[in-house]
């Protein structure tokens, strides 16, 4: 009987000891687990400015190859105006460590739309040539403009913005000059004003040469535009005959695609006018030196008219 | 499903390739040159640069050649007179001028160029090959000959141009000659009789419409004044040099004639704040050579400083500059 209590007691304390031995194991896998050291992934930030067509889930991708997602999105900062970074979109990307060596320092994340025009954005990873350190778990990724359609057209629209402000400033100077009598005698006394309206004349030049190097982007991204556009409408066909969720998911996508659209043909109406205007301020500017060689102290020292103008001075002093 | 959405973006496209600039109109290069010239004549160089550039850019877009070289000559003639030796020399080395009278011209300006420089033998040596090819246009000959006549008289003593001298100016008339007569009468030393003559050349060049020389010749004047020994008016003189250069937006050949006030300033502190001043400036200006000009000055002069002719009551001006390194 006393042999028996005893072997009870022995079981007992085995049964104890191997509980605590295995809470204890399993403590520490979770431990471990938790702070990643089992994990085959790894996080990394990015801050971007704008977190529009971006959601968790969205996939990262390195040179188009998927190689995690993004397990959430926060607003950075608490609001207000003293902290310049308030308010950008912190993105919270859960990367393969098994890509982990092609992630350096020199790496540069972008936000995409990978398959048509209205597809949700996805997370690009580029790294620019050899070399930087290889991030680590809680890195901070260095981010680029976004190249999709939305950010080329934000571009123009900013574009013209300025375009707008120079040819308003420069129409207020041809104004002040459209008088010969009085204007163009002040413009051609005063230094300023000339410097002025060369200033502005050189600005809408520039400008428009810019605004062409944006239609030239613009135009590059055309192809794929149309290309994608084939693909989501037949997609959209598809799926509008099988349920009426999808129906009601390919209008939200049609609808998506007709405000880009309408925004497009508007911007590119405005640009199209503002590029006329810029070059019709140039030839403003030209009409005001036809108008200037009129005046009476040019008047006579000008070539005849249908030759060409040369002016093959001598040296002088 | 199909809805408006591709006809958009078919519109968008289209809009997209319509927006493109258009093709240049038919004669820009000439109207461009015109304006330039306008804006020349008005003293407005920066203005008159952007449309001589546009006039050579639409030369070069319609592939005239003959119209290249004008733009080119224009252009080239606007950088002579801001003394921008580097752009200059740049649009003429990039010109093919295989026409003769082009040829003429290239040369004529590369002589000019050389004469900016202050090299000229080499300026001599190109207008003598300019002469040679240019037959049959007699108011370019006669300007070449002008020119020829100026590297002369800056080169050489007055034996070797006094008869060719005589010849030409009688052929050019009295007052087309007036400035290289002021530039002759300095040489010999007659600088009453050279200040007279560039004031006429003032004219000259205001009626040209070469608002940089009209300054140029009063900087002369300047000069004159000062061997003369009538340091306030040449002062005076001086500053409305610079004054005009200025308001032209000449800044090498403002420079240059504010040099001169190092020369003509006789209070220390006046002096040494200018030598600040121009020091500061060369060294953001490249390839001004602020002591070749001092020592162009420096034998201009020459002739006050060992007594000239013309000098009243024998007073002798004091270029004795501490930057002058051949008084």
């Amino acid at each position: 009987m006393k042999l028996e209590l005893h072997r009870h007691r022995n079981l007992l304390t085995g049964f104890f000891v191997a509980t605590a031995l295995v809470t204890f194991v399993v403590s520490l896998v979770l431990l471990f687990h938790k702070k990643g050291v089992f994990a085959l992934q790894y996080n990394l930030s990015a801050v971007f400015e704008n977190g529009v067509g971006l959601r968790p889930g969205a996939d990262v991708l390195f040179n188009g190859v998927k190689i995690g997602r993004v397990e959430s999105l926060n607003l950075s900062g608490r609001g207000g105006g003293g902290d310049v970074s308030s308010g950008k979109v912190v993105l919270n990307l859960v990367i393969d460590r098994k890509f982990q060596d092609f992630i350096t320092s020199r790496s540069v994340a972008f936000a995409l739309r990978d398959k048509n025009l209205v597809s949700d954005r996805v997370v690009n990873i580029e790294t620019p040539g050899p070399g930087g350190e290889i991030l680590k778990t809680g890195d901070t990724l260095m981010v680029s403009d976004s190249r999709d359609i939305e950010t080329v057209l934000s571009g123009l629209t900013n574009l013209m913005g300025k375009m707008d402000a120079l040819i308003n400033s420069i129409d207020g100077i041809v104004d002040m000059s459209k008088d010969p009598n009085t204007t163009v005698g002040a413009m051609l006394g005063s230094r300023e004003l000339y410097d002025r309206l060369l200033a502005g004349v050189n600005n809408v030049d520039s400008a428009v040469h810019e605004g062409r190097q944006v239609l030239g982007k613009v135009h590059s991204l055309s192809d794929t535009i149309h290309m994608a556009l084939g693909g989501l409408l037949a997609r959209a066909d598809t799926t509008s005959r099988k349920m009426l969720g999808t129906m009601e998911q390919a209008e939200k996508l049609g609808a998506h695609a007709n405000v880009l659209a309408e925004r497009s043909e508007t911007i590119l109406v405005r640009m199209d006018q503002l590029m006329v205007q810029g070059a019709g301020k140039m030839d403003q500017a030209g009409d005001l030196m036809d108008a200037v060689s009129q005046l009476w102290f040019i008047r006579g020292k000008m070539a005849a008219k249908g030759g060409y103008p040369v002016l093959l001075n001598e040296s002088g002093p | 499903m199909g809805g408006p959405a591709p006809i958009f973006l078919a519109a968008a496209l289209w809009a997209l390739s319509a927006a493109f600039p258009p093709a240049a109109r038919a004669d820009a290069s000439p109207r461009h040159a015109e304006r330039g010239v306008s804006a020349y004549r008005a003293g407005q160089y920066d203005l008159a640069r952007m449309f001589f550039a546009k006039a050579l850019q639409d030369a070069v877009l319609k592939g005239r050649e003959d119209w290249i070289a004008k733009a080119t000559f224009n252009l080239v003639d606007l950088e002579l007179d801001a003394e921008n030796g580097i752009e200059a020399a740049r649009l003429l080395e990039g010109l093919r001028a295989r026409e003769t009278g082009a040829r003429a011209v290239w040369l004529w300006k590369r002589s000019q160029l050389a004469f900016l420089r202050r090299d000229l033998s080499r300026a001599t040596s190109l207008i003598d090959s300019a002469l040679a090819l240019a037959g049959g246009d007699e108011e370019a000959e006669t300007s070449m000959r002008l020119d020829r006549m100026r590297y002369l008289i800056r080169s050489g003593s007055e034996p070797v141009w006094s008869r060719e001298y005589q010849a030409l100016r009688k052929k050019a008339g009295r007052k087309r000659s007036a400035p290289l007569d002021a530039m002759a009468a300095a040489a010999r030393g007659r600088f009453a009789r050279a200040d007279t003559l560039w004031r006429e050349s003032m004219e000259r060049y205001r009626e040209q419409g070469r608002l940089a020389k009209v300054a140029g010749s009063l900087n002369q004047s300047a000069i004159c004044l000062f061997a003369l020994g009538r340091r306030a008016e040449a002062a005076e003189a001086n500053a409305r040099a610079v004054a005009i250069f200025a308001e032209l937006g000449l800044e090498i050949p403002g420079l240059r004639a504010q040099a001169l006030r190092l020369l003509l300033a006789e209070d220390q502190g006046e002096l040494a704040k200018l030598r600040r001043d121009m020091d500061l400036l060369v060294g953001r200006l490249d390839g001004f050579d602020l002591q070749g000009i001092l020592d162009e000055y420096s034998h201009s002069l020459r002739f006050g400083a060992t007594g000239n002719r013309d000098q009243p009551g024998g007073q002798s001006p004091d270029p004795g500059s501490p930057f002058l390194l051949h008084p």
